[in-house]
């Protein structure tokens, strides 16, 4: 019994708190002109499907975002696993890139954005799949490398025991080895990956959710805007890193037997 | 199996000295042969020249590199400060207390997701643009690295070592402070780093939307005036400095955890 009330008591703060939250999002808007309160956000979002920012309803901009994404995620994915892979088993390759690497690591992705834009231009969608793709490349080539020189030493061992040559220890135990961390590093490119395309599509673009976020700036504030491109975005990486979580299980399904 | 295979220290020095020889010169030759346009991108040479000329020169974006520096420095290290103080006691409370969890993970929560340039347009309205602008932007990016380790720390906090402070009477504010407190630090220094980084990758990104100085900024407009030398001088300061940052903190790092490095 006694137990059951401290639930409940647990319970009801997470109520309150949410509340709270909401209430003062209310008393904030209330005080302020100029700043949406939640009802007018949701009454926004219903009047963007009918009224089109820029003659593009709003599925155009939230798949605008998503192709981007995407595209820098997969282009990504396959270099960063790749160089990862490099730096991990060839000693000399290591040797003379990792420095450059580094020299280029600590440079922020949204850095990158005006030189990319002075080399492919403002228009069209590379320089923003570019952008996109530095944030999320530079996480998986670090994991990726990590994972293959932490390589459990049993595991090789055996492999050699068995005969394995270089090719196979690669393909049949270092590489399974690694998936895990490779995936830990596809999410943290992700959400970097996510900022990056708010912030390209806010600096430079005609469509996409950031360019509904940077259209509630201009002229007379719109911030119900920005509130529903905050949840678009929100909803949208939700459901991307949902989905690499199942690619993740089916992958390798003696994680889920670790984790019962 | 992958261990390393080059022994000598020479050969070593001489590869990573190849690479960057190789990198740099690379580009170098390109943009004195002609291979690529100035107008997209300049000589390594040409930018050490810029370096100095932005020293005291102004043009095109209305202050010397030194100036854009050191605003940029001010506004990371206020909102990053201010996470830090606010979000890692929030973060080891939610991770020891329940009651504090279950009141702030569902703020926490629903705040995690959003992309911190997207509170730019809201915060403009209610704070006006100016530096608690900025300030609030860094904050709110360095804010979820610090709360989400901290809370990770604490929470994995030995139960053995729980159970001894327990026997030996502790009160639960010596536990928190004396047991979980400590065992929880090497993540809430992991969560404090992370955080820079982000912070500072935030402050260039809300310098090129918002902004009349900083080196976000100041980049900005040396692509409208296309000047890829001041582009490419920025980029590669903001880099120097998120490093140097960087390591000061790994080294602060090594000071306060010094049980953490036995050699």
């Amino acid at each position: 019994m006694n137990k059951v009330k401290k639930e409940s008591f647990y319970y009801s703060l997470s109520v309150l708190s949410v509340v709270l939250l909401l209430a003062g999002w209310w008393f904030a808007s209330v005080t302020n002109e100029s700043l949406a309160g939640p009802a007018e956000a949701v009454e926004r979002f219903f009047r963007l499907i009918e009224n089109p920012v820029m003659d593009k309803p709003v599925h155009v901009h939230i798949l605008a975002s998503m192709r981007r994404i995407l595209v820098a995620f997969a282009a990504a994915s396959v270099v960063g696993v790749s160089l990862g892979v490099c730096f991990g088993i060839f000693p000399v390759f290591r040797r003379m890139f990792w420095p450059v690497f580094c020299i280029l690591r600590p440079i922020p992705p949204l850095a990158w954005i005006p030189i990319v834009i002075l080399w492919f231009g403002v228009t069209g969608d590379t320089s923003k799949n570019i952008i996109i793709f530095i944030g999320i490349v530079m996480a998986i080539v670090i994991n990726t490398y990590a994972s293959i020189r932490e390589t459990d030493p049993l595991l090789l061992k055996a492999g050699k025991t068995l005969g394995a040559n270089k090719w196979q220890t690669l393909v049949h135990i270092t590489l399974p080895d690694s998936i895990p961390a490779i995936f830990a590093g596809m999410k943290t490119g992700l959400s970097t990956g996510w900022m990056s395309v708010v912030a390209a599509e806010m600096i430079a673009a005609k469509e996409g959710i950031g360019f509904l976020i940077n259209m509630s700036m201009k002229t007379t504030p719109d911030t119900a805007l920005d509130f529903v491109g905050i949840v678009l975005v929100a909803l949208c990486s939700s459901l991307v890193s949902f989905i690499l979580t199942v690619i993740e299980r089916k992958l390798c399904p003696w994680l889920r037997l670790d984790a019962e | 199996m992958y261990e390393e295979k080059i022994k000598s220290a020479g050969t070593k020095i001489f590869l990573s000295l190849l690479g960057l020889i190789l990198f740099f010169g690379i580009w170098e030759l390109a943009v004195d042969a002609g291979l690529v346009s100035e107008k997209k991108l300049v000589a390594p040479s040409a930018i050490v020249l810029t370096f100095i000329d932005k020293l005291h020169n102004v043009v095109p974006d209305g202050n010397t590199i030194t100036v854009h520096t050191i605003t940029s420095l001010k506004l990371v290290l206020t909102g990053f400060l201010l996470s830090c103080l606010i979000g890692v006691p929030l973060g080891l409370l939610m991770g020891f207390f329940k009651p504090v969890n279950r009141f702030f993970s569902p703020i926490f929560e629903i705040v995690r997701p959003i992309p911190p340039l997207a509170w730019i347009p809201i915060v403009i309205v209610v704070l006006g643009i100016g530096i608690q602008a900025e300030v609030f932007i860094i904050f709110v990016a360095a804010f979820v690295p610090c709360v989400i380790n901290s809370y990770t720390g604490i929470r994995s906090t030995s139960q053995t070592l729980l159970n001894v402070a327990k026997t030996a009477g502790a009160t639960n504010a010596q536990l928190f402070f004396k047991v979980g407190v400590p065992s929880a630090l090497p993540m809430v220094f992991t969560g404090i780093k992370i955080s820079f980084g982000s912070a500072w990758a935030t402050l260039v990104a809300a310098e090129m939307i918002a902004s009349t100085v900083g080196l976000g900024f100041m980049i900005q407009q040396g692509r409208s005036a296309v000047r890829p030398d001041i582009v490419i001088l920025g980029m590669f300061v903001i880099g120097l400095i998120g490093a140097v940052l960087t390591s000061l903190l790994s080294i602060l790092e090594k000071k306060a955890l010094p049980w953490r490095n036995p050699k």
